[in-house]
């Protein structure tokens, strides 16, 4: 699929890629001030799509932005880009800007709302050879937004803090960034949550964090198949002392790490307990369940 | 209509082309940092100081934008020089400076960056009745950035916080202007000014811990020492600025705004003080523009006409 032939929604048009653009003045540039939600098509499904919307919209409500479209139109035009792009396993991106306010006017209320959608071919945080070994994970110095400057529940396009975290990790050889919040709580990576394993239970930060879809899965199906999860606030001891750790991400699903901060975590593999949750979110994504179809039958 | 020349990704082009690619991350992720500076009478205002700022900021988040401080000056300045021609109708300019990180799914991947640099009237409109009435200033409950999530000393796009803090303002005052405090209550700033407030006849404004290094607040230290006016950082909390006898706002375009209410209550007499005005009129005599006179004579023509750059 080359870039080319790949279309954006915009504001009520569908464009070459390549031809999409936004002002500089728009608020959603200029300050980051807007909210997105990332979905994923597997086999011509888009995963949750509903639980995506309504994330959403909570993330709009938070942020005093409102969307252009009702949620019915809207998901009409995610399951549209994405059928014009022609992808069957596709990373899509949501985002509503609050927009550019009139010339001179500081009163963000007058601003008017932008939409976008665009949908790229889906990608794995981790790479394939690591799916196999085991990721590498450092936790960085830089920390996780706290909740009272702008919480991370909002998903917002503020977000420089995670490409440092980012850079920082790579520079040191990681292959992601855990960040940890201002009291060394244990939070999440830039674009996936964390759980450990420790005797048989899976723990997963419950605070300060994006409430994650592929996150709620975990629990859902670990619900289904009496598998042991719980919420707990954990430290950076908590990672290094675990059996195994596995990170959760609609860029990726269920993935595992073989090391943080150079300490081996378990035997140093990926674990059985990653494996029975990589296997069942997987036999979902591959089932008919919690799918909306992309291409007509 | 014409259109103000830009400066983007290594050419000349008319502003109306500078547009960003959503897919760059300077938009998905607020992976951008910027600066702006302005002009009196067309002539840049310590523009060297606004450069070496970005390039602090680049450095911070490890993006090179491929240009050297000294070809970015020259750039900025060559955006005046181009411009110069449409000034005359609205005064002076603004000068943005731009740098995303560039387009690429994974920050490590990602570039080139695009670097931008245009000229956008000033928006004398925003401010001008502001120096006779005051500033209304709110303190808002969402806090400034952590430095130890985001040194807010990083002028960056990844500001949702600010416009957050806006709207919370509005709540309590509809002429209201944000004003931050971090984790430990401290003052710390506005949404891209700093805040300043006068204590029997000394001026006291926050440590740059967790505020921008502004231009315009370094420039109050130099009239300070000019004036013979003390000026000292400290941690403040908002008791000191409700009892403060002045307070102002210092910022790029607008200089220095008197602040005369705080949630809404009256700062000292409730009017613009003598120390504001004196600092006001340094300055002005400084860089040759009556700052207020300008700002009130341009105001009214900006909102009669449709703006250019915007």
């Amino acid at each position: 699929m080359s870039a080319e032939s790949l279309v954006v929604y915009l504001n009520g048009e569908y464009v070459p890629r390549n031809q999409a653009r936004i002002s500089i003045f728009d608020v959603g540039f200029l300050r980051g001030d807007a909210v997105f939600d990332t979905t994923s098509a597997w086999n011509g499904r888009i995963f949750k799509l509903p639980a995506h919307l309504e994330r959403l919209e909570l993330s709009l409500r938070a942020a005093r932005i409102r969307c252009p479209l009702p949620p019915k139109a809207l998901a009409d035009v995610i399951v549209e880009t994405t059928r014009r792009c022609g992808l069957r396993n596709a990373y899509i991106q949501t985002i509503v800007t609050r927009g550019e306010p009139p010339f001179g006017v500081r009163d963000l209320t007058q601003c008017r709302p932008g939409l976008m959608v665009f949908a790229i071919p889906y990608a794995w945080i981790l790479g394939p050879e690591q799916m196999k070994t085991g990721g590498r994970a450092m936790i960085v110095s830089t920390r996780a937004m706290p909740v009272q400057c702008l919480d991370p529940k909002i998903k917002s396009l503020s977000r420089q803090h995670f490409d440092l975290a980012t850079l920082q990790g790579k520079s040191a050889g990681a292959d992601v960034a855990i960040m940890l919040d201002l009291d060394g709580r244990v939070t999440e990576g830039p674009g996936f949550n964390v759980f450990v394993v420790k005797g048989g239970a899976m723990y997963s930060p419950p605070e300060g964090i994006l409430m994650g879809i592929t996150r709620q899965t975990v629990f859902e199906l670990a619900a289904e198949h009496g598998l042991p999860v719980h919420e707990a606030q954990l430290t950076a001891y908590d990672l290094y002392a675990a059996d195994e750790v596995f990170l959760t991400s609609t860029a990726g699903g269920i993935m595992p790490l073989a090391e943080i901060d150079g300490r081996a975590i378990g035997d140093g593999q990926p674990g059985p307990v990653f494996r029975k949750v990589h296997d069942l979110y997987w036999a979902l994504r591959e089932s008919d369940r919690d799918g909306t179809p992309v291409f007509p039958a | 209509m014409p259109d103000y020349t830009a400066y983007f990704c290594g050419q000349w082009v008319p502003f109306s082309q500078v547009r960003i690619d959503p897919l760059d991350r300077g938009f998905l992720v607020g992976d951008c940092v910027f600066d702006v500076a302005r002009t009196f009478h067309g002539k840049s205002f310590r523009m060297r100081e606004h450069v070496d700022r970005l390039y602090r900021s680049l450095r911070y988040v490890r993006i090179d934008p491929g240009l050297s401080p000294d070809e970015l000056e020259r750039i900025s300045e060559e955006v005046i020089t181009r411009n110069e021609v449409l000034r005359e109708e609205v005064g002076d300019y603004q000068i943005w400076q731009f740098v995303t990180r560039g387009r690429g799914r994974w920050a490590h991947k990602a570039g080139p960056p695009a670097v931008g640099v245009c000229v956008r009237q000033i928006g004398f409109s925003r401010f001008a009745d502001l120096y006779a009435t005051g500033a209304h200033g709110v303190i808002v409950r969402t806090r400034s950035f952590s430095p130890d999530a985001l040194d807010p000393k990083v002028k960056n796009f990844s500001r949702m916080n600010f416009n957050m803090a806006e709207l919370e303002a509005s709540d309590v005052d509809p002429e209201g202007w944000p004003i931050l405090t971090d984790s430990r209550g401290n003052l710390t700033e506005g949404v891209g000014y700093n805040l300043f407030l006068v204590t029997r006849g000394t001026i006291r404004t926050p440590g740059d811990r967790g505020v921008l290094q502004g231009v315009s607040r370094a420039m109050i230290f130099d009239l300070g020492r000019e004036l013979g006016i003390p000026v000292v950082e400290e941690d403040l909390q908002p008791y000191d600025l409700y009892t403060a006898d002045e307070a102002f706002f210092t910022s790029t375009s607008p200089c220095v705004l008197p602040v005369t209410r705080v949630d809404r209550r009256p700062v000292g007499a409730g009017t613009p003080g003598p120390i504001v005005a004196r600092l006001l009129g340094a300055w002005s005599e400084i860089v040759g523009v009556d700052i207020v006179a300008q700002a009130r004579h341009y105001a009214p023509l900006e909102q009669l006409e449709s703006p250019r750059g915007s």
